[in-house]
């Protein structure tokens, strides 16, 4: 789902220049990930203090994501993210839209299809979530989905481990040389290692929500280890596809 | 709730349920007539009443029956009226033992009163 340039906040000014040189300074990459609701909304808004405001993805991929800006007078606005079920191509499900509108928010676009941002200059604006513990109760099919793509990674971690060191490997692996298999194990074993960071930072986030701690943005540090993480992830699966392609 | 053991309604809910007994409502009257009935002590945000609205249909007390335009309308069903009434019974009961404890700890207290200064 696209925001119309009408749709947004009357006060940001018209996109100027060309599209292609505003890229340059505004692409961003997020520090958290975007299921740390209080995260994003602190870096968001952060971002907004700087005259910058969230205009979509730039780019997205299961590890890397990175967000694009527009520039903007500065201002204190208030970001906040709905963990509710989208659809398969991360639109936001029928009647939320709607519901945030008709409160004074504005949608300004999804990043997932559990992560969808919401934006208010209006600061006495109740919290879209009065009760903490409806939030938790509304990060459960997330949870759930992080918990069942864990398991999947696991089962293939465990059936290539096998593959590469049993006998039957020259068997089975006749079109992919050792290295594949190795390269593979390792992607595997940093996408479960961050994966089980990932989940435990939602649990965790469920748990105090529904515990009934109110919802609070904080700017969240930049997590060199994560990001480097990430970068070698992307590259490895990058590496794996060329392959793939050019084999 | 539905064919499982039915678990106690929260206030946000049990004000949902109620609004949609007169009659269907969008998102917005549901929220204004909670607003309302409870003189603002209870207020939806968008994002509960979507969470709401979401588990109720889920479970089958409540349908959407209408969607024109961005306004999409809400019917209870009657097994949503069979949970509020429900928990209007266990809300009444819960009331009846706090108003006889209440009345019987006074009662207590004045006993204890009668027995000093006698």
């Amino acid at each position: 789902m696209t925001v119309p340039w009408t749709a947004l906040p009357f006060w940001l000014p018209e996109r100027q220049g060309d599209y292609t040189m505003a890229i340059k300074n505004m692409v961003r990459f997020p520090p958290v990930p975007t299921d740390d609701l209080e995260g994003m909304a602190g870096w968001l808004e952060s971002m907004a203090l700087q005259g910058l405001y969230f205009d979509g993805l730039f780019y997205s991929h299961y590890f890397l994501t990175t967000f694009l800006f527009r520039e903007g007078p500065p201002a204190q606005v208030r970001y906040r993210i709905d963990p509710a079920k989208g659809t398969l191509y991360n639109d936001p499900p029928a009647g939320l839209v709607e519901l945030y509108e008709e409160s004074g928010w504005t949608y300004m676009g999804s990043t997932g299809r559990y992560s969808h941002i919401f934006m208010t200059k209006d600061s006495d604006l109740p919290e879209p979530y009065d009760q903490p513990e409806i939030l938790g109760q509304a990060l459960t099919p997330q949870v759930k989905n992080r918990k069942r793509g864990l398991f999947l990674a696991s089962m293939l971690l465990i059936m290539d481990v096998f593959l590469f060191c049993s006998i039957l490997h020259s068997a089975l692996i006749l079109h992919r040389p050792i290295w594949f298999q190795a390269v593979l194990i390792i992607l595997l074993v940093l996408a479960i290692t961050l994966s089980v960071q990932h989940l435990r930072m939602l649990y965790e986030q469920k748990q105090q929500f529904e515990l009934g701690r109110p919802f609070t943005p904080h700017i969240p540090a930049h997590n060199k280890l994560r990001i480097c993480a990430l970068i070698t992830l992307t590259f490895l699966y990058s590496l794996l596809d060329l392959w793939l392609i050019l084999r | 709730m539905g064919n499982k053991e039915r678990t106690a309604l929260t206030e946000a809910m049990f004000y949902v349920l109620m609004a949609l007994l007169h009659r269907d409502m969008c998102g917005t009257e549901i929220t204004e007539f909670v607003q309302t009935r409870t003189n603002g002590r209870v207020v939806l945000g968008p994002g509960t009443l979507y969470t709401l609205l979401s588990k109720f249909q889920d479970e089958k007390l409540i349908q959407e029956v209408a969607v024109s335009g961005r306004k999409r309308t809400y019917r209870i069903t009657p097994l949503g009226i069979q949970g509020y009434r429900e928990e209007l019974k266990r809300l009444h009961n819960c009331l009846s033992d706090a108003i006889r404890e209440d009345s019987n700890a006074l009662d207590g207290a004045l006993d204890s009163f009668a027995v000093l200064v006698t």
